[in-house]
């Protein structure tokens, strides 16, 4: 666990830095006694940093100590490989459900993750992919929630 | 006379026949997410607000209110008959009500779990329509000061009551604020921390942020584990009614559970989770007979159970009667009021008083629907346990994608809720909690505005706060919680014995 809060004190500290730099380029105050667009995002930023440093120094003060057991990152060895199915399936989704339309987009997101990540049976990922898109289509449109139609119209 | 015009227009709203429709939806879908691990109110609720779109406010508030209590009627089937709690705030409800079903006891255990959550809803319902007027009456005197300091002990007090590190929750809470702050600034129009984003000037949507952070990220985690099937409870669920001998004893817990519950409610930082934990505690520690407990005792699911419930409904009067959302489903709750263009708060019933009673009334049906749902559909639920995870999280990530894309016809939506769920994963693999975030990213426009226009009011001096009496007792609330495990840290070195947080919850 050290080294997660090593590394992840170090990335909030940096994210406050940010926050310090761009509230200083928009301007802490107005005028006197007027806070500016930056002011509550510098001290916000400041305290950010300031925290982080609660969780960095017990982060190093142990680093050689002996390591406390901790769980593994990924705690299957087919977890990276089903993590990264899942992103590129909500890639895919979000970059081809415009040009697609919502009625392909769907069949093809459902058919994927139905396949790669928990490998169901051809019959039930047929069954289920055509039944929900259909199902989540006749609601949505029931519902006049607008859907994308793509180049199919649909 | 008020009370009674008030329960009438309350009725009158609420008994619509498409008023009565949607509160049966909300509480049916809240009690299906209430069943189903991996999926709590909070994500169902965001990613279900566009659906809501071309309903009226009150139809919407309605739907979505009844999904925000109808979860925690549902979190405690999961909890008794496969020992996973459906949310957490049925977490302490597997303790006994599991052992209960191991012993053959499921039925009582069901039962009275649904007659306390309606007891305790209802106590709740009840209480919100005498004092979410006076409270209301009071906030009109509130200026920016106290908004601000009001904000700032419900951020300090949320990460008080975190079950993980204070200071990572503090932490978290300074990153909502931050995130807060992107888009155009409210006074001068200055674009801030866009990066030439576009999309991001008129700030950060909280739906996307929500719904990567409670429902991509809690697929994202379970998929990654083997995928162990669930087993559901093989037992006679056939008698729900509870015996004599366990009213007589879950009376009193179902009382204390009901009071408790909803103080634990009103306050910021409290919820359904927090009265149930205590409700729990308090039921042990007075029993007789303690050592009963975790061996499926029927207070240990009767106290915790309405005091969930109780907590749940209590939770709504920061909401409805000041406009200062006290847990993060609250917090998405706002979110869904201002998509429709109304703003809770000391002014909510007097501008709205049809959304704001036909809400209470639609909570009082609401509870009695629950009621029937939870006992003699005890059946379809179990059977919905046995569907597989395998087969429900593309459901999940579906509702996800099409919610997002749907809150603004555009994918830029969708890339952000992607980027929050990798975040929320991040995040819990780091151990950080994503409740403070959210809430900070819901409080800071308000803490923002109240802040600078209090700063403007004197003229840059900080003493506004503290010389005014509610801010100033509000902000010493507020620093006496952020020293004092600090203080009772150095205090228990000093003196042995004495017990302190430990090192991670500092």
């Amino acid at each position: 666990m050290k080294n997660r809060d090593l590394i992840s004190s170090l990335f909030w500290i940096g994210f406050g830095a940010l926050f310090c730099i761009g509230a200083v380029q928009n301007g802490i105050m107005l005028s006197p006694g007027v806070p500016g667009p930056g002011c509550l995002a510098f001290i916000v930023g400041s305290i950010l940093i300031g925290l982080s440093f609660f969780v960095l120094i017990p982060a190093i003060s142990k680093q050689g100590k002996a390591a406390e057991p901790a769980e593994a990152f990924f705690p299957h060895p087919e977890s990276l490989r089903k993590l990264s199915i899942a992103l590129l399936a909500l890639l895919g989704y979000a970059a081809g459900v415009e040009p697609l339309g919502f009625v392909t987009a769907t069949l093809l997101f459902l058919f994927f993750v139905l396949t790669f990540i928990e490998p169901q049976k051809w019959k039930t990922i047929l069954v289920f992919s055509g039944l929900t898109t259909f199902l989540a289509y006749a609601l949505f449109t029931a519902l006049k929630v607008e859907l994308p139609r793509g180049f199919w119209g649909f | 006379m008020e009370f009674i015009s008030h329960l009438s227009l309350a009725f009158q709203v609420a008994l619509e026949p498409l008023n009565l429709l949607l509160c049966l939806i909300g509480v049916f879908i809240g009690t299906l997410v209430g069943v189903l691990p991996g999926l709590g109110p909070t994500a169902t609720i965001s990613l279900l607000l566009p659906i809501t779109f071309k309903m009226g406010p009150v139809q919407a508030i309605i739907l979505l209110a009844g999904i925000s209590y109808g979860a925690f009627y549902g979190g405690s089937t999961t909890s008794i008959l496969i020992n996973i709690p459906g949310e957490a705030a049925s977490v302490v409800t597997c303790i006994d009500g599991y052992q209960m079903a191991r012993k053959g006891r499921a039925g009582p255990a069901l039962g009275m779990s649904a007659i306390g959550s309606f007891l305790g809803g209802t106590f709740a319902i009840l209480m919100l329509m005498l004092l979410a007027p006076p409270i209301a009456g009071a906030a009109l005197q509130f200026g920016p000061p106290e908004f601000v300091a009001l904000a700032f002990l419900g951020l300090t007090l949320v990460t008080y009551l975190s079950s993980g590190s204070m200071v990572k929750a503090l932490m978290m809470a300074a990153v909502g604020l931050l995130l807060g702050y992107i888009g155009a600034d409210i006074v001068t129009g200055k674009e801030r921390f866009t990066l030439g984003i576009t999309k991001l000037i008129g700030g950060v949507d909280l739906v996307p942020v929500v719904m990567g952070l409670f429902g991509i990220s809690e697929v994202l985690l379970n998929i990654e584990r083997s995928s162990a099937a669930r087993e559901v409870f093989q037992t006679n669920i056939k008698e729900l009614l509870p015996t004599r001998r366990d009213w007589r004893l879950s009376l009193g817990a179902i009382g204390r559970g009901s009071v408790l519950g909803f103080f634990l409610g009103v306050i910021p930082g409290g919820g359904a989770l927090i009265a149930s934990f205590a409700s729990y505690a308090l039921e042990k520690r007075i029993a007789k007979d303690p050592s009963q407990f975790g061996k499926g005792d029927i207070r240990g699911v009767a106290g915790p159970e309405t005091a969930n419930n109780a907590g749940a409904g209590g939770a709504f009067i920061p909401l409805l009667s000041i406009g200062i959302p006290c847990n993060v489903l609250m917090a998405v709750l706002l979110g869904g009021f201002m998509i429709h263009g109304v703003i809770p708060g000391p002014r909510l019933m007097e501008e709205h008083p049809h959304l704001f009673w036909g809400v209470v009334g639609s909570m009082y049906i609401g509870n009695a629907m629950l009621l029937i749902l939870n006992l003699p559909l005890i059946g379809l639920w179990v059977r919905i346990l046995k569907v597989p995870y395998s087969l429900l999280f593309p459901l999940i990530l579906l509702f996800c994608l099409i919610g997002a894309y749907t809150l603004g016809n555009n994918a830029q939506d969708v890339y952000l809720m992607i980027l929050f769920g990798v975040i929320g994963y991040l995040m819990k693999k780091f151990q950080y909690e994503p409740a403070p975030l959210i809430l900070a990213l819901v409080l800071g426009p308000t803490l923002e505005s109240g802040f600078r226009q209090s700063l403007i009011l004197s003229n840059g001096s900080f003493l506004i706060f503290l010389s005014r009496p509610i801010s100033a007792v509000l902000v010493f609330t507020a620093f006496f919680l952020l020293v004092s495990p600090i203080a009772l840290r150095v205090w228990g070195k000093k003196r042995p014995g004495i017990p302190v947080r430990g090192d991670e919850k500092l």
